[in-house]
């Protein structure tokens, strides 16, 4: 009797359930295409949501037509819906379905979204918490699948020219296109505030992974944003230093791109260092230079100290003798040799006693320093200064030549330092870029250079191709990835685990079910889990071009969509005129306008004479 | 003074490659050389040289480039209090985007737009015809437009600075 | 009957066949030695004669195997030594005839010489000019690779103008990338070899000014590079245009 009871409630909820979907049957409809395509192209439920938002404008647009033909009757007006309704169901009774199609639809879209928004987003979390499913491999199955659909449309989403601009209208940089978002608010495509560049950010990726489209992207964003900024006067130039510190020929392609790229960003000078361009590192101030100097040749411990400090002192003697440092690497070395620094401290008996200490190895070290210098060859012996570029692209052959690109390195982060805090030339905004430090990071530790960069204001952005190769040992590692205020980038990678333990676990509904046989019984539990923020599965399968971007206790999967350098220039020139021919307008093509060309140079300050009394012929008698 | 990119006929981008200077040079230089049985024009061989001087390496159209552009960028000034007038010009922005509008068309994916276009203009007839009344029509007639606004902004290409 | 013959020859010289040099002849043979060369229109210039008298000039020393003479691109003939005339002269260079890729930037160069050599502050204050020929020729220059200046002007301690000064001098005719020219720059101002106990204290520089002399395509690079100096070094960089009859 009670099974009887139970078997005709549970019928006459279907029957009202169906009368209810049927008599909305507009609504019914909306929701069930919206549902399907949610389920066919791996959309969350937020994006449902969104087009419920948007949707509501039609609406509105009902709403005011009906109150204007309402003429101010505000009984037509509340009885509108159920009167909209009825004649609906009448056209569509009579034959006429597009008529009631159009009367329904500004009520039909948005409820129909809206539900689909809630149906979908129930049926997630019943699949995720073990609550439904025909099979006990559902959460899996669906999981899975849903990740194919997801990266599938963020794919084709990305390659959408306008879906993913390097910046937004609030200046973010969009990264690409979002598969999922876990802990994170989902939005259609990702975009990271401009500040968190300001901080520090790892990117994790193997080779072929994405990881160089990715910084090309993060690069050229940051340019974008802080270059109008500047124009907006609301901040300093930008100036972009990226250290490929691997070298070889991909170094030059990635170069030419990046080139590319920023000035496509606004970047009025891109220097490519050696190839190109060189700096002097003699610009450093004198203690500066005596410390890296020092710091570029190796140098021993132990019993070896003694001949370190004899080298360091010879070192500073040269850089800080009377006359000023040296401008070049010619002119360091000769104060090297033999009887330059006595001549330089005649009068001076303590550095003189100081030279004659260490004159039994001056001949070893200015050997040593030669050697070196030799080795760095002219990049480094300028002339040329950072502020000369908007961006400067170092390639150091770290795999060729190791010892010769941590000497550049060193030399090269020395500078950036002095340029981030000198007060003589114009303050500028720097981001550092080290792609592959680890290859060079012997002469400078990269926590070393991440606190330096922290103090100076300036962002540091390290890139490696494993969890290993973030640092020397397993402290180095943690230290620098969990320091990474500004996120970490996580990309395909043999060995994720790490990175997933630093990103943490969420909350998580688990559910046991009692088996009956093959199917699941009526009796189970379900408890509180815990679960990985970054799935380390879905971390090691990534394809080329996905990446997880992990901030703030959250992540967000990501498709990156490739950088081009915009089609429409910064500055648009006119387009050419016809120029009217011999025979009438348009007869002759156009010819190339005369730009502007650069502005007179202002005067130059009077030299102390021009020497025109060395250079101007004698009135003869 | 003209710059070296017009001096060759260029147009002034820095990712131009050395066959294209080499070619705009040697196409002036033959038509210019002193030593053409017609004395050529030796000051436009000699300014030609002097640009392909400065364009043949690709650090010297940046550096090329990087003059012209100073010349063109003004420098920043901070920006001006906002004054709130009653008749008040449209937004400079607006024009700015109508302006750029065809540009991003063409750069674009304008077949994909001219589809969304078509079927946004078949719907739209459908439902003026469809004798739903007009506040039903104007209200699927703004779902359309709000659809078309929203989903063509992926086909156009990014508007300049983003 | 007495019948009288034509008047007797008179005796002849002791020293005939040789030719006897004058200063001018000197003066001449040493610009040519030193400059590697010279065009017949600016040695007869130095030589304060005329076109015409220097060709009978330049044939005296050709006879004698001091000189050899040519026409080696458009313009005047050229003027250079011989090994000969090297050793008589003593200036002991290799004897080379100038290349035809020099011919424009020896030209260049030695009008500026003749150019100072007839100022009134080169007059008054006695300077004397060190050729590129010399200043290679010393090896005083660091490493390999360092810019040797066209010329150096020196001006002695008593000089009323620029007393204790030295120059360097560059001749620029045609537009290099600014980078170099910038480099250029940097080395000669920068430049503190030839260090010798007494005369400069140690890392002062070797140049007072550098002067930098430009035909008018040359004259945009090297202003633009100028001003990409440092401040303390751009002060001590002279600009001018070459002198008249410098370029063909």
């Amino acid at each position: 009797m009670v099974w009887a009871l139970r078997a005709t409630g549970r019928v006459i909820r279907w029957l009202v359930l169906a009368a209810v979907l049927i008599a909305a049957a507009p609504v019914t409809i909306v929701t069930a295409i919206a549902a399907g395509t949610a389920w066919l192209r791996g959309w969350p439920p937020g994006r449902l949501r969104r087009a419920a938002a948007a949707a509501l404008l039609m609406t509105l647009a009902w709403a005011v037509g009906l109150a204007v033909q309402s003429s101010g009757r505000w009984h037509r007006l509340a009885s509108a819906p159920w009167h909209t309704w009825d004649i609906a169901w009448h056209d569509a009774l009579t034959g006429h379905l597009l008529a009631a199609a159009v009367l329904s639809a500004p009520v039909a879209v948005p409820a129909g979204l809206i539900i689909a928004a809630g149906l979908w987003a129930w049926r997630i979390y019943a699949i995720a918490a073990g609550l439904t499913g025909r099979a006990v491999s559902a959460p899996m199955i669906f999981d899975t699948r849903q990740w194919r659909r997801a990266a599938r449309t963020a794919k084709a989403r990305a390659a959408a020219p306008g879906a993913v601009p390097l910046t937004d209208a609030r200046g973010r940089l969009v990264i690409g296109t979002t598969i999922r978002a876990v802990g994170h608010r989902w939005r259609p495509v990702l975009a990271v505030p401009y500040e968190d560049l300001g901080r520090h950010q790892v990117i994790i990726g193997a080779s072929g992974s994405g990881k160089t489209t990715l910084m090309m992207r993060l690069w050229a964003g940051w340019f974008t944003t802080a270059w109008q900024r500047y124009r907006a006067g609301r901040a300093a130039r930008p100036l972009l230093a990226v250290l490929d510190c691997k070298g070889g020929p991909d170094a030059r392609t990635k170069a030419e791109r990046a080139r590319k790229l920023l000035h496509a960003a606004g970047a009025a000078r891109v220097a490519i260092w050696p190839d190109e361009a060189t700096l002097s590192l003699w610009v450093l101030p004198p203690a500066a230079l005596a410390t890296t100097l020092f710091q570029m040749i190796e140098s021993g411990e132990g019993s070896a100290a003694f001949y370190a400090d004899v080298m360091a002192a010879t070192v500073r003697l040269a850089i800080n003798a009377p006359g000023g440092p040296p401008t070049s690497a010619a002119g360091f070395l000769d104060r090297l040799a033999p009887g330059w620094l006595e001549a330089a401290y005649a009068g001076r008996p303590a550095e003189l006693a100081a030279v004659a200490a260490a004159q039994p190895h001056l001949g070893a070290i200015a050997l040593r320093y030669r050697n070196l210098l030799e080795r760095l060859g002219p990049s480094l012996d300028g002339p040329g200064q950072l502020a000369d570029a908007d961006a400067w692209y170092f390639i150091l052959e770290g795999t060729a030549e190791q010892s010769v690109a941590e000497a550049q390195a060193k030399a090269l982060t020395e500078l950036i330092a002095h340029a981030a805090t000198s007060r003589t030339s114009p303050p500028r905004v720097i981001l550092l870029a080290l792609d592959d430090y680890s290859a060079v990071s012997g002469k400078v530790p990269l926590s070393n250079l991440y606190e330096r960069g922290r103090s100076l204001g300036m962002g540091v952005q390290v890139s490696a191709q494993s969890w290993h190769g973030l640092g020397g040992d397993e402290d180095e590692r943690y230290r620098i990835a969990a320091t990474a205020d500004g996120g970490l980038w996580l990309l395909r990678t043999p060995y994720p685990q790490p990175v997933c333990e630093l990103a943490g676990t969420r909350k998580v509904i688990e559910s046991a079910h009692k088996l009956t046989g093959a199917t699941w019984g009526d009796e189970g539990t379900s408890r509180l889990q815990y679960a990985w923020t970054v799935d380390p599965d879905i971390a090691r399968s990534l394809a080329v071009g996905q990446a997880a971007y992990i901030h703030a206790g959250g992540c967000t999967w990501v498709h990156i969509a490739r950088a081009r350098p915009s089609p429409l220039a910064l500055t648009p020139t006119p387009a050419p005129s016809p120029v009217p021919g011999p025979d009438g307008p348009g007869t002759r093509p156009a010819q190339p306008i005369a730009l502007p060309g650069p502005p007179p140079a202002p005067a130059q300050p009077p030299s102390p004479g021009d020497l025109d009394d060395a250079f101007t012929p004698r009135r003869h008698p | 003074m003209t710059d070296p990119f017009t001096t060759l006929g260029l147009p002034a981008d820095p990712g131009l490659t050395t066959e294209e200077v080499r070619a705009a040079w040697r196409a002036i230089a033959t038509a210019t050389h002193p030593d053409r049985p017609d004395g050529g024009d030796p000051a436009t061989y000699a300014a030609a040289s002097a640009a392909y001087t400065a364009l043949r390496t690709p650090w010297g159209r940046s550096e090329a480039y990087a003059d012209l552009t100073a010349a063109r960028i003004p420098h920043p000034v901070p920006p001006a209090p906002t004054v709130i007038s009653r008749a008040s010009a449209p937004p400079a922005h607006l024009l700015t985007a109508a302006r750029w509008l065809p540009a991003r068309i063409h750069h674009g994916r304008p077949a994909r737009l001219a589809l969304r276009l078509l079927a946004a203009a078949i719907l739209a007839v459908t439902t003026a015809i469809s004798g739903a009344g007009t506040p039903a029509i104007a209200g699927v007639l703004t779902g359309i437009a709000t659809w078309l606004l929203l989903s063509a902004r992926g086909d156009l290409a990014p508007p300049p600075g983003r | 009957m007495t019948i009288s013959g034509p008047p007797p020859l008179p005796a002849r010289r002791a020293d005939a066949g040789s030719i006897r040099l004058t200063d001018r002849d000197i003066a001449g043979l040493l610009l040519c030695g030193e400059m590697y060369g010279a065009p017949y229109d600016l040695l007869a210039a130095a030589l304060d004669v005329q076109p015409a008298r220097l060709r009978g000039i330049v044939a005296r020393w050709r006879t004698a195997g001091y000189a050899q003479t040519g026409r080696l691109g458009p313009g005047p003939a050229w003027c250079w030594l011989t090994r000969q005339g090297m050793a008589v002269t003593g200036l002991g260079y290799p004897p080379s005839r100038p290349s035809l890729a020099r011919l424009a930037h020896i030209r260049a160069v030695l009008a500026v010489r003749l150019s100072m050599a007839d100022s009134p502050a080169w007059h008054d204050g006695a300077a004397w000019w060190r050729s590129e020929r010399r200043i290679r020729a010393a090896a005083g220059w660091g490493h390999p690779g360092g810019h040797v200046p066209d010329a150096e002007v020196s001006w002695p301690d008593t000089s009323p103008t620029y007393p204790g000064e030295c120059w360097a001098i560059e001749a620029e005719l045609t537009a290099k990338p600014a980078g170099r020219t910038v480099a250029i720059m940097t080395g000669l101002l920068g430049h503190t070899e030839g260090y010798k106990p007494g005369v400069r204290p140690p890392g002062a520089p070797s140049y007072d000014r550098v002067i930098y002399l430009t035909t008018p395509a040359a004259r945009p690079v090297v202003d633009r590079a100028r001003a990409e100096l440092p401040a303390h070094l751009a002060t001590r960089l002279v600009v001018r245009d070459l002198p008249p009859g410098a370029v063909l």
